[in-house]
Order: structure tokens, then C-alpha cells, then sequence
């Protein structure tokens, strides 16, 4: 944890110790208290923060695989009916004469 | 005025470093990641380069990219919409990574150089084309004033083959073969049928090629089913792959395994299996097209190109085999090959290119393939206190003495001098040295030393001016790249003997690197390429009259070539290597306490 996120949770259990006296709501309670054991756990809150990363990362990863799955049905299928492979009978050279390389451009 | 050149993202990522058109220095980054074949981007290369200018990022005028993403974006996607719906599984493994990253290359090569160096800006960022890159490589190092340009790989951005004629005030592209008709591409589905590693094991198949036996009927037979089932060869060189029996363009895969192996009547071979006959016999043919299919087309350069200099690049262009066959045709006056002409040349020939787009080239004659990091004494020294071994400090003159007699007594030398070599090959700076006229070294070193296959050849550091005493038709060949016959050699084996036995019944001066079919990848070295190897030769000949030392890459199997002093020596304890010598300092197994070598270790497969 770093020395931000650290002040961040000594603010963070002030404000919740001064809510619960000021209000007594019994909520504010239970975040003190999961926010204390964040801050004395830090090895396992560590874990638990980098696995929820990691489902989220699948999850997003996931999400993307169903987009470009349907982009691949509704758009890649499609176009090559309008898409003839090449066929070569006596060379498959092709001719590129006039190509210069333009160093500037990404393409 | 800097320019700094970088190649990767695929493998073999590299950063080559130029000045007014001079290549001052370039580096590969598995050398310093000690990650063979290495993609990622070159931090430690860069970071190398401008120390060892003593330069920062404002320095730098222009940078420049190897290959022009957006290009291999559209082939990436052409290709997906050609070959759907097959092409599913390709399409969803390449693009997450193309739209995260690669898609946005500006952004991505600059915050990785800014992890160099915050001064870097992506304002300074150029791209070249990946053929254009391989071609410039070639012909902006070499001592030709105008050539044709030859590059054959797996594939660039669409171009899998490029003739472009270089003029000393510019270029003229002639023609290519495109995506997804590739000689790189055919010869990695042959690699991978026969269980090597695509992108690292394709010198592996070469190396098996002469264990095959030409007339044997099943050579022939696989020879007949390649050129009339997996491709169709054009009179001027071009291919039309048949793409029922690949996979690259579909799932990741290179081939199509059941297709394969119902057309040869073979089992495609896994990693580490046995080799058998039949797969020496495939090897063989599958050489034996890649030289008709590339003779081709170099007939066919010959008709279309004015120049009678040739420069040839590519990972093909390391088939030192088929060097040779393209060397004796005689179609063109002149060859000549960068010594790295795979990926990472391309760093090299983004870097120059750029240059003589404004400039004129006027031949490069003092071209030195050794342009990478070098160790002082001091750090030499450093390394031996932290790993606590015991050495002695020789003179140059006792150095060489010492250590050429050690040789003719078939000890094993790890040598370690100067500036890292460019390119896959050892060229005498980072080596593993022995004795060429032992009969037991081939094997010895292969088992005991590199721990890698036992088929495996080993090639020869020779004197140049003695050359042709010993290899038919060689005079020089200083990067390794084209395989000459050994003079007085012969093989009286039978073929039905297993490989080692065939090895042991070669009859030569210098068996160890007499290959089966008596030919041998040769290295010429004369005082001004490398003084130290030289001598040492020199010293090695006044033992056995033999002017000639095996000389193969200071690694083991699996890991890139050593670069450091600390490399060498843990690569040194952990092989049964007799000496190791880093610098002018000694250091002999024999003295070194039993606690203090790494006795087990594991190897990747490479």
C-alpha cells in the first residue's frame, strides 16, 4: 500500500469514527469496521484487491470476446461475400513499381 | 545526427543505434532479458545505446519503427474476412491485442521509451516497412554501391517476398509475393511437422536435412507430394501455397496436423520424441524444395534487376545451405548478407533507411559485425570476487599460448572477449571453442556442453588465407552464412546405422566438424575482423598444424547467447566446459571447488 491509499484510509476511519458518534447509524459501524481490517490486512486485502482486478479483467475480457464475436458475424461474414480470393495461373508476383515508403504515415 | 532504429512486438526485438549514416551500435534485448528470441520491447537495448554514447534521448533526432503497424492491421483483418469463417479463433486471439495496444504503436513505443528516458517524443517517431527494413539492412551495410535487394521471410506487413533495387541515391521496388503465399511460412509448417519450435528451430531442420537420404524412395516420394499437394511453384520463383494443409491463417496453428500427416504417412513429430529416419527424410525434402523454390527466384531477380550485386535478408537468408547453392550459381558477381538478417536486422535497416532517404550511400567497406555491450577488466574481475572462483591474469602472448595448447588437448573453451556479436551466430566474441580434429568432440559437446540434440553439426572458425586448404571453394565467409565441403573427406557409413553411428564413421582431418553430408558452415576470420581469435588460432596451429577451431555459440540449449561476464560464468559452472576465459583472465574448472558448480539446472526447450 502506498503512502496516499494510507493517509486516504487514516481519513477515510476519522470521518466514519466521527459519523458514528455524530448520527449512531448502525451501518456506519460495519464499514469501520471492514475498513480497519483493510487497513491491519494489508497482505490479505492486497490479495482480495488484486483478484478482483483479475475477475474483472476476465470479465472484461470476456465481454470483448462477445463483441468481436458478434463483429465477426454481422461484419466479417457478410463482407466477404464481396471478397474474391486470388488465384495465380503463371506467377504470383505482383507488380509494385511505383511504391515508395512514407516514413511519416503508420500505413 | 542520431537515429535510433527498433524492431519488435513479434520476436527478436532489437534497437540499433546510427550516426550521420555510421552504424555505431545495436543489440538484441533476449542478450539482456536472457529470454531467447525475446519480443518484448527493447528497453535494455535502448538503455544500452545511449550509454554506451554517452547520449540521452534529446540526442536523438529521429527514431524509427521496424514495420508499419496500420499495414499488419489491414492484412490482420483482410485475412479474417478472406478466410471466414475459419478464421474465428484468429480473429478473436489477435484483436483484444491489436485494439489495447499494437493499434495505437505511436502511443506504446513512446511510453515505452519514456521508460528509458522521459525526454523521448513521439514526435520524432517514423515507421518503415518491414521488407523495406529487412532489404535496407542489407544493402545500406554493404560494400556495393547499387544491388539487388532479395528478402524472403514468413511475412511482413502483406509482403512474404520483396525484389527491390537499391541505387546509391535511392530504390526502385521491382515486385512481391503477398500474405498468405510465403517460402518463410512453408518452411516453419515443415519445422513444426517435424516437432521443432516455429521462429527458433527452423535451423534445426536444415541441420536434420543431410541425415536424409536423397535417392532413398521415401525422400523422393515426400519431395513429389510437397510440390504437388502443398504448393505449386511458378517458373520465376512465386508460390501458391495450397491452403487445405495450413492453419496459420485460421487458429494460430501453422499446419493442419491430420491433413499432414495423411498426405506423408507420417505421425507429425512432438518435441523431445525420437527422430527417426523418415523425419531426416522429410528435413531433406523439405530443403530440397525451399532451394528449388528460392534458385527460382533468384534466376528470376537476375532477369528483372540491372545490378550485378546481390543482398539477400530475411530469417530465410540464415538457410546457410541454400546461400550456398544461390553462391554457385554465379548469376550474380557479388552476395552479400547482413549477419543478422532475420527481425532483428530490422532495427539496423529501419535506421539507415531513413538516413539515405536523404542521403547518398557510398559503400559501407569496414562493416564490423561486433556492436554490442563490451566488459572492462574491472568488471571482469568484480564478477570473479562475487562468485568468489579462483583465476590467474595472463599477457596476450601467454593468453593465447595457454590456451592454444589446452585446445590441441581437446579441453573445452568458453571464450569471452571484446563486444557482443550482432546476429544469431558466435563470431568469436561471445564462443564455445574446441578442438575440430577430435573425433568424440561433436557429440561431446552437444550431450555434455549445449545439452541440446545429438545430431546437432558444429562449424568452424578457420583462418582465412588457409581457407581454401580446407574448404572446397571457400576464400571468405566471416558471418557464418554459407556451408562449403570438406576437402579429403568421406563417409563410409550405412545408412541403416543410427545418426551417431553415421557420425562416428566420417573420415576427416577435422571429423568434429565434417557434417554427414561432408559439408561444413564455415567461418573465415582474419587480424582485422578479430585479433584475439585470430591469435589464438594462430596458437592452437602451431599444436596441431591444423589452423582451425570448432567455434559455437557461448550458451546452453534454450537460452540466448551469453553477454555478460556473470552470464559466462554461470553458464561456465553449469556446463562441463574445461576453461573459461573472459578477457585476459583464466579461470580452469579443475581448480574450481565441487561447492561452488551449479550442478542441476533446467533447460527450456528450444
Amino acid at each position: 500500500m502506498n503512502k496516499s491509499n494510507n493517509l486516504a484510509l487514516k481519513v477515510l476511519l476519522i470521518s466514519l469514527a466521527h459519523f458514528w458518534f455524530s448520527y449512531q447509524h448502525r451501518e456506519i459501524i460495519f464499514i469501520f469496521i471492514g475498513v480497519f481490517l483493510i487497513f491491519a490486512l494489508p497482505k490479505i486485502s492486497g490479495y482480495i484487491d488484486s483478484s478482483i482486478e483479475e475477475v474483472v479483467k476476465k470479465i472484461g475480457f470476456l465481454l470483448l470476446q462477445i463483441i468481436l464475436f458478434i463483429i465477426y458475424f454481422i461484419v466479417i461474414i457478410p463482407t466477404k461475400l464481396f471478397h474474391r480470393n486470388k488465384s495465380y495461373t503463371a506467377s504470383s508476383y505482383i507488380s509494385v513499381k511505383s511504391k515508395k515508403i512514407d516514413f511519416g504515415k503508420l500505413w | 545526427m542520431y537515429i535510433l532504429g527498433i524492431s519488435a512486438y513479434f520476436h527478436d526485438s532489437a534497437a540499433a543505434l546510427i550516426k550521420d549514416g555510421v552504424l555505431l551500435a545495436a543489440a538484441q534485448e533476449e542478450r539482456f532479458t536472457r529470454i531467447k528470441n525475446d519480443s518484448a520491447f527493447p528497453i535494455n537495448a535502448v538503455r544500452f545505446l545511449l550509454e554506451d554514447e554517452y547520449i540521452n534521448a534529446s540526442h536523438i533526432e529521429k527514431i524509427i519503427f521496424y514495420d508499419k503497424p496500420w499495414l499488419k492491421f489491414e492484412r490482420i483483418l483482410e485475412s479474417s474476412i478472406a478466410f471466414a469463417p475459419y478464421s474465428l479463433k484468429n480473429f478473436l486471439m489477435s484483436m483484444p491485442i491489436w485494439l489495447s495496444t499494437k493499434l495505437n504503436a505511436r502511443k506504446q513505443i513512446t511510453n515505452n521509451l519514456i521508460d528509458v528516458d522521459p525526454k523521448f517524443k513521439d514526435t520524432k517517431l517514423l515507421f518503415s516497412e518491414h521488407h523495406f527494413s529487412h532489404a535496407a539492412s542489407s544493402f545500406y551495410t554493404s560494400p556495393f554501391t547499387d544491388a539487388c535487394s532479395i528478402t524472403i521471410d514468413g511475412v511482413g506487413e502483406w509482403a512474404t517476398t520483396s525484389i527491390i533495387d537499391f541505387k546509391s541515391d535511392g530504390y526502385n521496388y521491382i515486385s512481391e509475393i503477398h500474405y498468405p503465399h510465403s517460402i518463410g511460412l512453408l518452411y516453419s509448417a515443415f519445422t513444426c511437422f517435424c516437432g521443432f519450435r516455429v521462429n527458433s528451430g527452423e535451423y534445426k531442420l536444415m541441420g536434420l536435412a543431410p541425415y536424409g537420404i536423397k535417392d532413398d524412395k521415401e525422400t523422393v516420394v515426400f519431395i513429389n507430394q510437397i510440390k504437388d499437394n502443398l504448393l505449386t511453384i511458378f517458373e520465376d520463383g512465386s508460390i501458391q501455397l495450397n491452403l487445405e494443409y495450413f492453419s496459420f491463417y485460421k487458429n494460430g496453428n501453422t499446419i493442419n496436423e491430420a491433413k499432414f500427416q495423411k498426405l506423408f504417412s507420417l505421425k507429425s513429430r512432438r518435441e523431445e520424441e525420437e527422430i527417426s529416419q523418415s523425419y531426416a527424410n522429410f528435413a531433406l525434402a523439405a530443403q530440397v524444395v525451399t532451394e528449388e523454390i528460392i534458385i527460382k527466384i533468384i534466376q528470376h531477380a537476375s532477369s528483372v534487376s540491372k545490378s550485378k550485386n546481390l543482398c539477400l535478408s530475411g530469417g530465410v537468408a540464415l538457410n546457410c545451405v541454400a546461400n550456398s547453392k544461390i553462391q554457385s550459381l554465379n548469376l550474380f558477381e557479388n552476395i552479400w548478407i547482413h549477419p543478422s538478417p532475420g527481425d532483428a536486422g530490422g532495427a539496423v535497416g529501419a535506421a539507415l533507411a531513413v538516413y539515405y532517404s536523404n542521403h547518398k550511400y557510398l559503400s559501407c567497406l569496414n562493416f564490423t559485425p561486433y556492436l554490442g555491450p563490451s566488459y572492462s577488466d574491472k568488471n571482469i574481475l568484480a564478477e570473479l570476487n562475487t562468485y568468489g572462483l579462483p583465476f590467474k591474469k595472463y599477457t596476450d602472448t601467454d593468453l593465447f599460448h595457454f590456451c592454444g595448447k589446452k585446445l590441441s588437448q581437446s579441453n573445452i573453451v568458453g571464450w569471452f572477449q571484446g563486444k557482443l556479436e550482432w546476429g544469431p551466430r558466435s563470431l568469436g566474441n561471445r564462443s564455445i571453442l574446441a578442438n575440430p580434429c577430435d573425433q568424440e568432440m561433436q557429440l561431446k559437446l552437444n550431450l555434455k556442453i549445449k545439452f541440446r540434440e545429438g545430431f546437432r553439426p558444429f562449424a568452424p572458425v578457420v583462418i582465412e588465407e588457409d581457407a581454401h586448404k580446407y574448404f572446397q571453394k571457400c576464400t571468405f565467409s566471416p558471418y557464418m552464412q554459407y556451408t562449403y565441403q570438406v576437402m579429403d573427406a568421406s563417409s563410409k557409413s550405412s545408412t541403416n546405422t543410427g545418426f551417431k553411428n553415421r557420425l562416428k564413421s566420417i573420415k576427416s582431418k577435422t571429423p568434429a566438424i565434417t557434417h554427414l553430408d561432408l559439408s561444413a558452415r564455415v567461418q573465415t576470420v582474419n587480424a582485422s575482423q578479430n585479433d584475439r581469435l585470430y591469435k589464438l588460432i594462430k596458437a592452437f596451429e602451431t599444436h596441431t598444424q591444423i589452423p582451425m577451431l570448432i567455434n559455437t555459440s557461448f550458451n546452453v540449449r534454450g537460452e540466448p547467447i551469453v553477454c555478460s561476464p556473470k552470464d559466462a560464468i554461470e553458464c561456465f559452472l553449469s556446463t562441463n566446459m574445461d576453461i573459461l576465459v573472459l578477457g585476459n583472465f583464466i579461470i580452469e574448472r579443475c581448480e574450481i571447488p565441487t561447492e561452488k558448480l551449479i550442478s542441476k539446472r533446467d533447460f527450456l526447450l528450444d
